[in-house]
């Protein structure tokens, strides 16, 4: 009896699992990204994030906003990638890898694309701490409420960022001419 | 104003938004649920890291390069092991030496805090610049003057490097032991200069935030009294540590990678929040040492966010600190200790 209870749960936690990598997936990795400008780094904090809500599948029905929760873990993965010492090494190499093989081409590509784009060059020169907020606020289009949420931060502390992060945007959007400077 | 305003807002939101997609493969959503399947059988999953760790390996030859702290001033870095610290940040344990905490070091208040007593230098002019062999911007110059009446030297001070002001109250902000110079004569002003590895950098990796650094007496009970100042208080948490074990990490072309396991538990009978705890890890040769101490190789860490905000009365949690030391420290014949703090109330002293 239990053993089938238990069978339920993970098909459960299997449906929940797949129905969040479909409606989030693509935010998610989306956010990674912007922190650590590395595809296959975000790519592999994205697979950490679902595991992670797995395993927190429980805990999470108490939570309001499933995708809020899940940026939220976004954003502290991030952060710890960002403080271990993997990425004290990585963050200097900016070559792009050089090896693929030929059933990673895609992959190849989506890479040099995004390391080519020039918004995701321009959003990367923004300090990380104002970076973040501006991501949410204008890429995910997340209110003040959910950002200070996501970041656990006063919702006063992301309108601050927010201002400041609108002056450096500005300026990066003057510098690349993104815009007329209106 | 306020059409000019709305207008920009509106070019912000299109101009981010039209960033390329980063496509979230059905590669990776199969991988991710053939993890799920096999941890949800208990079957521990392996996947991620390996492919992480094995990316990782053509990367780390290049990366040496961040992990020493450069140079001094011009005038006076001659030998330098980066073991002590002024870079990298990295986390531990720590191990028996309470010890370490005995009164008789004015480092140490008591067994319940550190107390860590400003040292006679002012800090101006912190910018950041280049060096040869570093990113552009990414090193750390700045000005300390003596202002006292005697030499002060290298082994009797130690600094503390912290980013975003305020922010030392959470978790986003960096801090990093930091050296001093070799020694600076009585009111002389030296130029002193250190790349900080794991410090916040933008894309290009020069240092992106604003820099605050301070110097503490390494030994305060060795100072004349009227070289102290009010001191800046570490708390100890009451959470106990157990279970340590240091591993090396992956071969590094420079510097050691080093990771430690430990396991931390709430010993008394009320829940203790964790969000506001700093890890201090020290290696020692002598088994007493405390971290202010000289020739100690020292970090400070915050704690992961996967740890739980607060911890019932016999929790316990696991955590694992990554260390980059120096090339030429035998960590594994040295003491590791470990010591949680409560974020200080009052953060480094800023420069003027």
């Amino acid at each position: 009896m239990n053993s089938q209870r238990e069978q339920w749960l993970q098909e459960e936690k299997l449906a929940a699992l797949k129905d969040w990598m479909k409606l989030y997936g693509q935010d998610v990795i989306q956010y990674a990204y912007s922190y650590v400008k590395d595809y296959h780094q975000a790519e592999d904090i994205a697979q950490d994030v679902f595991l992670k809500a797995l395993t927190q599948y429980d805990t999470f029905r108490q939570e309001s906003s499933p995708k809020t929760w899940l940026m939220a873990i976004t954003a502290n993965r991030c952060k710890d990638y960002i403080r271990s010492w993997k990425v004290k090494h990585e963050e200097i190499n900016e070559q792009p890898i050089q090896t693929f093989s030929t059933s990673e081409n895609v992959e190849r590509e989506v890479i040099e694309r995004l390391e080519k784009d020039e918004i995701w060059q321009m959003i990367q020169r923004i300090p990380l701490k104002y970076r973040e907020v501006l991501v949410l606020f204008y890429q995910q289009e997340r209110s003040g409420q959910e950002i200070a949420q996501i970041l656990q931060i006063s919702e006063a502390s992301v309108r601050t960022r927010l201002h400041r992060a609108r002056s450096f945007i500005k300026t990066e959007l003057e510098k690349g001419g993104f815009t007329d400077a209106t | 104003m306020q059409h000019e305003d709305d207008d920009m807002e509106q070019k912000i939101r299109q101009t981010l938004q039209k960033a390329g997609k980063v496509p979230f493969r059905e590669q990776l959503q199969q991988r991710i649920l053939e993890e799920a399947e096999r941890q949800l059988v208990n079957v521990p999953g392996l996947g991620v890291k390996k492919r992480r760790w094995f990316r990782l390996l053509p990367n780390l030859t290049a990366a040496a390069a961040v992990f020493c702290v450069i140079a001094v001033g011009a005038w006076l870095y001659t030998q330098k092991k980066p073991q002590a610290g002024p870079i990298a940040p990295s986390g531990a344990f720590s191990s028996a030496s309470q010890g370490s905490l005995a009164s008789t070091s004015t480092s140490s208040l008591s067994k319940d805090a550190y107390l860590l007593y400003p040292a006679p230098i002012t800090v101006q002019h912190i910018r950041f610049g280049q060096l040869p062999g570093w990113p552009a911007g990414s090193v750390v110059f700045t000005q300390l003057t003596n202002e006292s009446n005697r030499i002060i030297k290298k082994s009797e001070i130690f600094g503390i490097l912290s980013f975003s002001g305020k922010s030392v109250q959470s978790r986003d902000n960096f801090l990093s032991f930091v050296n001093g110079p070799k020694e600076i004569a009585p009111h002389a002003t030296v130029t002193w200069s250190f790349h900080p590895v794991g410090a916040p950098v933008n894309a290009a990796g020069a240092l992106s935030e604003q820099a605050q650094l301070a110097f503490y007496w390494s030994n305060a009970s060795d100072i004349p009294s009227n070289l102290h100042d009010s001191p800046l208080v570490w708390r100890q948490s009451s959470i106990l540590l157990s279970n340590i074990s240091v591993l090396n990490g992956p071969t590094l072309a420079r510097g050691q990678a080093i990771t430690v396991d430990a396991q931390f538990t709430n010993p008394t009978k009320q829940t203790i929040v964790t969000h506001n705890l700093l890890a201090v890890v020290w290696f020692s040769n002598m088994p007493n040492q405390g971290f202010t101490e000289y020739g100690t190789a020292r970090f400070l860490e915050h704690l992961p966010s996967s740890i739980p905000n607060k911890l019932a009365p016999g929790a316990s949690f696991d955590v694992q600190f990554h260390v980059i030391g120096g090339e030429n420290t035998d960590y594994f014949s040295m003491t590791p200790h470990v010591q949680l703090v409560e974020l200080p109330t009052q953060v480094p002293t800023p420069s003027p």
